[in-house]
């Protein structure tokens, strides 16, 4: 079990109980240090996993010089403190011109559920992930179960002290290069649904696991296929108890409906400024609507933040957030497929054919790749359709629909 | 300070029992102390307030006693507010327009190139003439100011914007109200009418549409939140994008609760019509959402600072 010996500022203390101190104390840090950032600033790797390798970097970096990433994770990998210093490190990160970095993604989904169901096993696999040297991927969906979750098979039997996984799980974020999977298998029948699974946290490096990256349709490999052959994992590597799976999955939907959009929110605010300030130095003339859409794609930031922020503070004090975060999702929605609509309009021909050799066109070939991310937004943690659903069914008591 | 919860339940009942019964406002807020409940909580005082003005599809000068409030030295039931007519957005012209107030005297705004002045008028000698159109219930009138106008004009420097900023905060809230009362009856009217043997609410088509204009609800909501709680430098700033968020709200919401009507939403007989016709009048003064849109993409294209607006 690793501890970290990184050195803290002498006010950690008061950071960890305050997250207004430590956002004030983070930026002061990132202004005075800001030089040491500047290579993370500007245009990003070419590949997702040269971008995983970079960003680590930067994890490293926070981490090492005043332990900023461990604030908001709870003893004894992190350092106390609530989801709002965490929701201040993302956003003091975009505010200052510099990634979220890629890990913290699935670390926001993934890390909930596993501080709250196995507190024994974050103390022994969180401190990896604080300072960059590992991250994980998220195995949930397989080829027959997208948005229909509850019909997944990949398989869990019991044999001694280990599970024994067999099956395959689809679109992980990072899975070609992350050195965990933390995955939903069935431990029960198929006919129990949801009441049959279980989450279980799995080494990439295990006997029997290999993975298969799925190129989008920018080229970019963003997401993996992971198969596990006889896969053994000790029981220990259960998060939550057998067979309580599903509420450990919508435990995490909370945060990843929250904490990723508010991720998300930082990113596109600092994306809109970057597309801003070409637009405006572009001395051609702009498409007709850009300027009315550049003022709706920030109110739509902004809109998304206060939703955000304000689930977030509901979660910090011990809330539980339920299918009325299905509105959050459907915000952040909206924002990520305004924002890249609007570059991919305003930015018209340079969008449609720059040339992804030519050194000078990295920022139209970076907004191309990430048009085709953004279409994820749509589907991607249950679809817009499945968000609308859970609205009508849960919030609005709409009569059901018949067929199910 | 701040009103809890039970305190703005009671409240909002006074205030819906108020509007229920039509008589004036203005009296019927002195009788409940409105004056102590505004100084108590600003932010939930005027938002339930006009909150209810929007549900129950009451006209009145509350919004011009609001904005006066933060131009001193008028007092409201005395003087009410001329509002820059539509097609103007937040700048005061010639053209303007008058909310259904028993006030004598008006306050007219008026830009020169050192800012807005106010001159007072009495009613009596303006020329006005009813805005019938899109939203016959308004209550509005429309005003041609002459020539020969307002010797005693006086600038009013940083307020006039202070008073855009609670203006557009009180239309946003009334357009929420509007739109809360539309959705509540078209989630009725879909739960109970039955096509094809089911309620139409069972249809996925028309539960998508009604989710949407849910979203759009909440996503007004609390952007108005913040921009009640905004810092002080970025509060008309944050006022402005709540008043283009609820009026693009009002677009999305207003669209799909007429659809799922029928043919009955586009009938006199349904309250809807006025909803639709209310909610679209709310939008256009102090700037629609369009326009709005465009000033807010002027000033970013121009450099302004694309502001965070809130934190957690």
């Amino acid at each position: 079990m690793s501890t970290s010996t990184a050195p803290l500022g002498p006010r950690a203390a008061e950071l960890a109980v305050d997250p207004v101190a430590y956002a004030l104390a983070l930026r002061e840090h990132l202004a005075d240090n800001s030089a040491d950032y500047d290579r993370w600033r500007g245009h990003e790797p070419m590949t997702v996993a040269e971008r995983n390798h970079h960003h680590a970097a930067l994890l490293r970096a926070l981490h090492d010089d005043g332990g900023w990433t461990r604030y908001g994770w709870p003893e004894p990998a992190g350092l106390g403190g609530d989801p709002r210093h965490r929701a201040a490190l993302y956003d003091e990160l975009s505010s200052a011109g510099l990634p979220v970095p890629d890990q913290c993604l699935v670390l926001e989904t993934l890390g909930n559920p596993v501080v709250h169901f196995a507190p024994t096993l974050a103390a022994e696999v969180m401190p990896a992930l604080f300072t960059g040297a590992q991250w994980w991927g998220q195995g949930f969906s397989e080829p027959e179960a997208g948005s229909d979750l509850a019909a997944l098979r990949c398989r869990a039997r019991r044999d001694g002290d280990h599970y024994v996984v067999s099956g395959q799980k689809l679109w992980m974020s990072f899975g070609a290069t992350a050195h965990r999977f933390v995955c939903l298998v069935r431990t029960g029948t198929p006919e129990a649904r949801h009441r049959g699974l279980t989450m279980l946290m799995i080494d990439a490096d295990a006997p029997g696991v290999s993975r298969r990256p799925v190129a989008l349709a920018s080229g970019q490999e963003e997401v993996s296929e992971v198969f596990f052959d006889d896969v053994r994992v000790p029981l220990s590597r259960a998060i939550g108890a057998e067979d309580q799976g599903w509420a450990v999955a919508m435990y995490l939907l909370q945060f990843e409906r929250s904490m990723f959009a508010w991720q998300s929110a930082g990113i596109a605010l600092r994306r809109l400024r970057d597309l801003r300030d070409r637009l405006a130095s572009s001395g051609t003339p702009l498409p007709d609507g850009t300027t009315s859409r550049l003022g709706s794609t920030y109110a739509d930031i902004v809109t998304l933040r206060s939703r955000s922020a304000a689930t977030i503070r509901r979660l910090a004090a011990g809330d539980t957030v339920g299918p009325e975060a299905s509105v959050d999702k459907i915000l952040l929605a909206t924002v990520e497929t305004g924002l890249h609509d609007l570059a991919r309009d305003a930015l018209g021909a340079d969008f449609l054919l720059a040339d992804p050799q030519d050194p000078h066109a990295l920022d139209s070939t970076a907004w191309r790749a990430e048009w085709w991310y953004s279409r994820s937004s749509t589907i991607l943690g249950g679809s817009a359709e499945v968000q609308r659903t859970i609205l009508a069914d849960h919030v609005l008591g709409l009569p059901q629909e018949s067929s199910r | 300070m701040s009103l809890d919860d039970a305190t703005v339940e009671v409240v909002r009942g006074s205030l819906r029992e108020v509007f229920a019964t039509g008589r004036p406002v203005a009296p019927a807020l002195d009788e409940l102390g409105w004056a102590e409940v505004l100084e108590e909580d600003p932010s939930i005082a005027t938002t339930v307030l006009f909150g209810e003005q929007g549900r129950a599809l009451a006209s009145s000068g509350l919004l011009a006693d609001t904005m006066l409030a933060e131009l001193p030295g008028y007092a409201p039931g005395t003087h009410t507010l001329l509002l820059p007519h539509p097609r103007l957005g937040s700048h005061p012209g010639p053209t303007g327009v008058l909310l259904a107030s028993t006030a004598e005297v008006v306050v007219v705004p008026r830009a020169t190139p050192d800012g807005v002045v106010l001159a007072t008028i009495e009613r009596s000698s303006l020329v006005t003439r009813p805005a019938g159109g899109f939203d016959p219930g308004s209550g509005w009138q429309l005003v041609t100011l002459g020539a020969a106008l307002q010797p005693d004009s006086v600038p009013v420097g940083a307020a006039w914007e202070r008073a855009v900023a609670t203006g557009r905060r009180a239309l946003a809230a009334e357009i929420i109200g509007v739109c809360t009362a539309a959705l509540e009856l078209a989630v009725t009217h879909t739960s109970v009418r039955h096509q094809y043997g089911r309620p139409l609410g069972s249809f996925q088509s028309v539960r998508h549409q009604l989710a949407e204009a849910h979203a759009a609800l909440e996503a007004a909501r609390v952007t108005l939140d913040v921009a009640w709680s905004a810092a002080e430098d970025v509060a008309a700033w944050a006022a402005t994008v709540a008043k283009l968020r609820a009026g693009a709200t009002q677009s999305t919401v207003l669209r799909r609760t007429v659809q799922v009507l029928g043919a009955m939403g586009i009938t006199l007989e349904s309250d809807m019509h006025r909803y639709v016709s209310r909610g679209a009048a709310l939008d256009a003064l102090l700037g629609g959402h369009l326009r709005l849109a465009d000033e807010v993409g002027s000033a970013a294209l121009a450099g302004a600072d694309l502001h965070p607006v809130v934190t957690t």
